[in-house]
C-alpha cells in the first residue's frame, strides 16, 4: 500500500496553510510534528477527504483519492482534532450509527462495537449518554469510531490530547500493535507519544515539510548540540534571550538549564544526551510541551 | 442509518411541546367556536347573522336532520320561493324585536338562508355558462380565449344539481387545521422545527467532519436523512389531521355530507360557500382526499426546501428564519399590495398556496401554456415537481462537495 501526497497545498484567501507538501507513505506509523498553526490539521483533513487541496493530489496505489471517493473512505479511519458527538446518544448507539455510516453489516457491527469499546476501555460506560462523558472519554469514543472499520489508513489528529497518562500509554500500545499492515498518520505536540512507535517523523513548519526522517536520524542531527548548564537566577533572562531553552529545573546549586545550540553556549556547559524534545526545539525554535 | 437519523429527529423535545400546543389550540378553537351559537343570546346571534350570513351551528341535536328531510338535496324552484318567504317572515319578526328565536327556529332560519343562497348560486352558475357561451360564439376559434372559455364551459357542463342544502358542516373544518391559513402556519412551524436541524446541527455540533470521512457519509447519509425527514412529516401530518378529523366528527356528531358536491362546501365561519363556481365535479370525500394529498405533497416539497436551506445555511436559527421567510413571503407581498405582474406569479405559485390548497379549486383558473389553457393546480404541481427534483439533486450534489475547513 502506498499513499502518495503529491505537491499538495491548501490556500485560505492569501494564506498558505499547506504549501507544496509531498511525501510517500507506506505501512507504519508516521508522526507529523509541528507547532501550533503549522498546518497539521489542514493536511490531515485533506488526507481524510473532507477538504479539497488547492493544488496537487493525493494518490492511493496510484489512484486519486478524490476519484476513489467512497472506496477510499471505506478503508479510512479518521479522528479529527476537534469534534462533537451526539449528546443524547449512548456510546453503543453512537458506534452503531458510525458502523452503518461505514457500511458494516449489522450483525458484524454488534460484535465490532463491543470490541472497539473494549480497546478504548469504555465497555462499562457503553450504555451511558455521551452528554455525561468527560473530555477524555469523548476522545476515546472518537478513537473507537475511527477503528470500527479496521481502517487501512488511520489518520489521527492529536489523538492523545486530554487523555490521562494511563490512557495515553494504552493508546500508544494500541497504535504500535495495529500499525503492522496499515498506514497510521498521527499528529501531536507531545513527543513522548511517538518516541517509540514512529517509523518516521515529518516536521512541518509554516505549511512546509522541512524534514522527513527516522527518529534515529533526527537525534543524530542534534547530537552534540544539547547542553546542560547551571546558572544563577540573575543571568537566566539573558540566557533565555540568547539561546533555545528546553527544561529549566531548580536544584540545590542554582538553576539547571537545557540549551540546544550548535556550539557550546557558555563556558561551563556540558554536552548531554539528545531526546526527541530537543529535536523539536532545535527545528521549531520553541519549547515542546513536556508531558508524561 | 435511517433508524439513527430518525432517532435524532424524534428526540428533539421542542417538537413535542409545539405539537401539544397545536393540538390544544385546535381543541380550544373547536370547543369555543363550534358550540358558540348554541348558547348565544338573541342579539348576538342577529349581529353574527348580519355580519357573516347564517352562522356556524352543529348538527348534534338532530334539528338539522329533520330540516334536511324537508329541504335537503339540490334546490328546486319551489324550495327557493318557500325558503325566501319563510325567511322574510322571520326577518320581520326579528326587526320588530319580538320574542327570541328557539334553537329550532334559528336552525330553520339558517337552512332557509342556505336554500335561498343556493338558488342564487344556481343562477350565478347559469349566468357564467351563458357568458362563456357568448364568448365562445364571439371570439376566433383559434384564439386562446376561445380555448379557455371552452374548457371552462365543458367543465361546468359536467356539474349537475350541485347547489342545495346538504348536511355538510362537519366537513368544512376537516380540510383545514382550524382554518386554511392556520394549517399552513401550524404545519410549517412543525416542519421547520423538526427539519431545520437535520443538516445544520451536524455543523454546529461539529460532527460533520466525522461523518464526511466515512464511506456512506457523503451519499447514503443524505438519503437516510431525507427518509427520516419524510417519516417525521408523515407522522406530524397524519396525526394532526387525525386529531382534526375526530374533533370534527365528535363536535358535529357525524360525517354526513361526505357525498355532497363540493360546490355547497361552506367556509369555516359560516354557511356561505366559496365554491359556487368551482368547475370540479367532485364529492366532498373525493375533495377531502385530494386536498390532503396535495397538502401532503406540499409538506414534502417544503421539507426538501428546508433540508437544503439547513445544509446551506449551517445554522438552525438562520435556517428557521430563512425558511419561514420563503413561506411567508407571498403573505407579506399581498399585505404590501405586491400582487401584480411578476409578484402575481410568485404569490400564486408559492409554497404557501400549495400548502393552503383551498385557493386551487375554488374557481376556474387556467394559464396559457403554449397557447393551451392548463389548470392552475396542474401547473402548480408540475412546477413544484420540477423545482423539488432540482432541489433534491442540488442537495445531494452540494452535500458531497462539502468541506470541513474550520
Ligand atoms: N478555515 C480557515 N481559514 C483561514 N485560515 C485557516 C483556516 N483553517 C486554518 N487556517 C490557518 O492555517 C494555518 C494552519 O492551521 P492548522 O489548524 O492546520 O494548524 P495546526 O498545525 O493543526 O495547529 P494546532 O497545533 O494548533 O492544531 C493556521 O495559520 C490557521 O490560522
Ligand atoms: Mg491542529
Amino acid at each position: 500500500m502506498r499513499l502518495l501526497i503529491d505537491n499538495v497545498s491548501k490556500k485560505f484567501k492569501d494564506k498558505w496553510a499547506i504549501k507544496y507538501f509531498s511525501a510517500e507513505l507506506t505501512e507504519g506509523v508516521y508522526a507529523l510534528l509541528g507547532p501550533n498553526g503549522a498546518g497539521k490539521t489542514t493536511l490531515m483533513r485533506m488526507l481524510a477527504d473532507i477538504s479539497m487541496p488547492s493544488t496537487g493530489r493525493i494518490l492511493l496505489n496510484d489512484k486519486d483519492i478524490s476519484l476513489m471517493g467512497d472506496d477510499y473512505r471505506d478503508i479510512l479511519g479518521y479522528l479529527p482534532q476537534e469534534f462533537g458527538l451526539y449528546k443524547n446518544f449512548t456510546a453503543v448507539r453512537f458506534l452503531m450509527y458510525f458502523a452503518s455510516l461505514k457500511g458494516l453489516d449489522k450483525k458484524f457491527a454488534i460484535d465490532k462495537v463491543e470490541e472497539v469499546l473494549d480497546l478504548v476501555n469504555l465497555t462499562k460506560d457503553r450504555k451511558r449518554k455521551i452528554g455525561t462523558f468527560s473530555g477524555g472519554m469523548k476522545r476515546r469514543l472518537g478513537i473507537a469510531q475511527a477503528l470500527l472499520n479496521d481502517p487501512k489508513i488511520l489518520i489521527v489528529d492529536e489523538p492523545t490530547a486530554g487523555l490521562d497518562p494511563q490512557e495515553r500509554i494504552r493508546f500508544r500500545n494500541l497504535l504500535s500493535e495495529i500499525a503492522g499492515d496499515r498506514i497510521v498518520f498521527l499528529s501531536t505536540h507531545i513527543v513522548s507519544d511517538i518516541e517509540y512507535i514512529a517509523k518516521e517523523v515529518l516536521l512541518l513548519k509554516q505549511g512546509e515539510l522541512i524534514q522527513r526522517s527516522t527518529l534515529g536520524n533526527l537525534l543524530e542531527q542534534v547530537k552534540g548540540k544539547v547542553w546542560s548548564v547551571n546558572v544563577t537566577q540573575a543571568v537566566l533572562p539573558e540566557i533565555q534571550r540568547q539561546f533555545k531553552i528546553g527544561n529549566i529545573q531548580r536544584n540545590e546549586s542554582g538553576i539547571e538549564c537545557r540549551i540546544v545550540h550548535d556550539e557550546k553556549p557558555v563556558e561551563n556547559a556540558v554536552a548531554v544526551h539528545a531526546t526527541l524534545e530537543d529535536v523539536y526545539l532545535y527545528f521549531f525554535d520553541k519549547g515542546a510541551i513536556k508531558d508524561v | 442509518m435511517y433508524r439513527h437519523e430518525l432517532f435524532k429527529v424524534f428526540t428533539r423535545k421542542n417538537i413535542y411541546i409545539v405539537f401539544f400546543l397545536v393540538v390544544l389550540t385546535m381543541v380550544y378553537i373547536d370547543k369555543n367556536y363550534i358550540s358558540q351559537t348554541e348558547t348565544m343570546e338573541e342579539d348576538e346571534y342577529v349581529e353574527l347573522f348580519e355580519e357573516r350570513g347564517a352562522p356556524v351551528t352543529t348538527m348534534k341535536n338532530g334539528v338539522y336532520e329533520k330540516l334536511f328531510d324537508e329541504w335537503g338535496g339540490p334546490v328546486t324552484e319551489d324550495k327557493i320561493s318557500l325558503a325566501t318567504e319563510k325567511m322574510q317572515k322571520i326577518d320581520e319578526k326579528l326587526v320588530e324585536g319580538t320574542p327570541s328565536l328557539t334553537p329550532e327556529e334559528k336552525a330553520a332560519h339558517n337552512v332557509h338562508f342556505i336554500v335561498a343562497n343556493a338558488g342564487q348560486h344556481e343562477i350565478s352558475l347559469q349566468e357564467r355558462k351563458e357568458s362563456l357561451q357568448s364568448k365562445i360564439d364571439d371570439v376566433d376559434d383559434q384564439s386562446y380565449a376561445y380555448k379557455e372559455a371552452e374548457k371552462e364551459l365543458s367543465m361546468l357542463e359536467q356539474l349537475d344539481d350541485t347547489h342545495g342544502f346538504y348536511l355538510i358542516r362537519a366537513w368544512r373544518g376537516m380540510f383545514d387545521l382550524i382554518e386554511p391559513f392556520m394549517s399552513v402556519i401550524l404545519l410549517s412551524t412543525l416542519i421547520l422545527l423538526g427539519l431545520t436541524p437535520v443538516f445544520a446541527e451536524e455543523h454546529s455540533q461539529r460532527t460533520l467532519g466525522l461523518i464526511l470521512a466515512t464511506k456512506h457519509g457523503k451519499g447514503k447519509l443524505v438519503t437516510a436523512k431525507i427518509m427520516a425527514s419524510l417519516t417525521y412529516i408523515g407522522v406530524v401530518f397524519s396525526s394532526l389531521h387525525l386529531v382534526n378529523f375526530f374533533l370534527h366528527w365528535l363536535s358535529y356528531g357525524g360525517l354526513q355530507g361526505w357525498n355532497a358536491p363540493i360546490q355547497s362546501l361552506p367556509i369555516s365561519t359560516s354557511f356561505n360557500t366559496l365554491y359556487e363556481l368551482s368547475p370540479f365535479a367532485w364529492d366532498v370525500w373525493q375533495y377531502y382526499a385530494i386536498t390532503l394529498s396535495i397538502q401532503f405533497l406540499a409538506c414534502v416539497a417544503l421539507a426538501f426546501l428546508v433540508l437544503l436551506i439547513s445544509m446551506l445555511v449551517k445554522n438552525v436559527m438562520f435556517a428557521f428564519f430563512i425558511s419561514g421567510a420563503v413561506i411567508g413571503a407571498p403573505f407579506m407581498f399581498r399585505i404590501l399590495s405586491l400582487d401584480q405582474g411578476i409578484f402575481k406569479y410568485i404569490n400564486s405559485f408559492s409554497y404557501l398556496e400549495f400548502m393552503k390548497v383551498d385557493n386551487l379549486f375554488q374557481e376556474f383558473i387556467a394559464y396559457n401554456v403554449f397557447g393551451y389553457p392548463v389548470l392552475y393546480p396542474l401547473i402548480l404541481l408540475f412546477i413544484f415537481v420540477i423545482l423539488t427534483a432540482l432541489i433534491v439533486f442540488f442537495t445531494y450534489n452540494r452535500f458531497r462537495q462539502q468541506q470541513v475547513n474550520e
